[in-house]
């Protein structure tokens, strides 16, 4: 692997577990809020 | 009419955050000049500092929510540091893995045991144990206090990860001289990154409080008891 694809590789890396991450917390969000479970609240 | 507007808060935030972080990637590829020595893998460094210094900072607030809680015994204090810690863990993971991804290429191999790496998988075991230890205990008030105490234990590794290279013998870059374009193309990616944590731990905080109301009774979820003055509350 050169430099340009270890930088890619980098990047795909943060950006899957970032996107993941986020992903996952709208959809748990999501699916407590939808489902009227407790009062929630900041 | 009020409630409409805080709904649409989150996903203008989130929408705004993505097309920063889309902007500040495009910068990163197109304008910012490529470095002579290292190449391409040097641009691993523009996402590497700003998810470090936003792991200290998600540390730091597991730490303040662990001695507010101790102080005042409040959930919503667990609830935020329980949220950090989870963001914390997700920022030590990018940094940890970006910063391997650059070894390979900078060092010719993925870990080296120096004191800022050791340091800084330390800090990554520290905050999953703080993870995993939570599910284990089933009092809500008991799992609050034990991870109330060890979120102040665990918050003296970050300390030692920022002084490593400067106090112990290191092969871990300690200044990077950059061009112009490099620095502000730097700063840049502090202002995603910075709201991408907040953001999370923000969300985060939001199902904590949701899964607790959901679990437990409403007297749980209270505000500080008030104690009489000379009485017991």
């Amino acid at each position: 692997m050169n430099a340009t694809q270890y930088a890619i590789l980098a990047y795909a890396v943060s950006f899957i577990l970032i996107g993941g991450f986020a992903m996952w917390s709208w959809l748990e969000h999501s699916r407590l809020t939808r489902s009227g479970r407790g009062r929630g609240g900041f | 009419m009020k409630s409409a507007r805080v709904r649409i808060v989150g996903p203008v935030y989130g929408i705004v955050t993505f097309c920063l972080l889309a902007a500040v990637t495009g910068m990163m590829v197109w304008w910012t000049p490529r470095e002579e020595t290292m190449g391409d893998v040097q641009k691993v460094f523009y996402i590497h500092l700003p998810a470090a210094i936003n792991t200290f900072v998600a540390c730091f607030v597991v730490f303040i929510c662990s001695v507010m809680y101790l102080l005042q015994r409040r959930s919503w204090w667990d609830d935020l540091g329980f949220a950090a810690a989870k963001v914390a863990v997700l920022l030590a993971s990018i940094v940890l893995l970006t910063g391997m991804i650059w070894g390979r290429s900078a060092w010719g191999a993925w870990w080296q045991w120096t004191p800022r790496l050791t340091f800084s998988l330390i800090l990554w075991l520290l905050y999953v144990v703080y993870l995993m230890i939570r599910p284990s205990i089933e009092s809500s008030q008991r799992r609050a206090l034990i991870c109330a105490v060890y979120g102040v234990i665990a918050f003296m590794d970050v300390p030692l990860v920022w002084l490593s290279t400067k106090l112990l013998p290191d092969i871990h870059p300690k200044t990077i001289s950059m061009a112009p374009e490099m620095r502000l193309t730097l700063l840049a990616w502090f202002v995603p990154m910075t709201m991408l944590a907040a953001g999370l731990i923000v969300t985060s905080m939001r199902i904590n409080r949701l899964q607790r109301a959901a679990s437990e009774p409403a007297e749980e979820l209270d505000e500080p008891r008030l104690v009489p003055a000379g009485g017991q509350a």
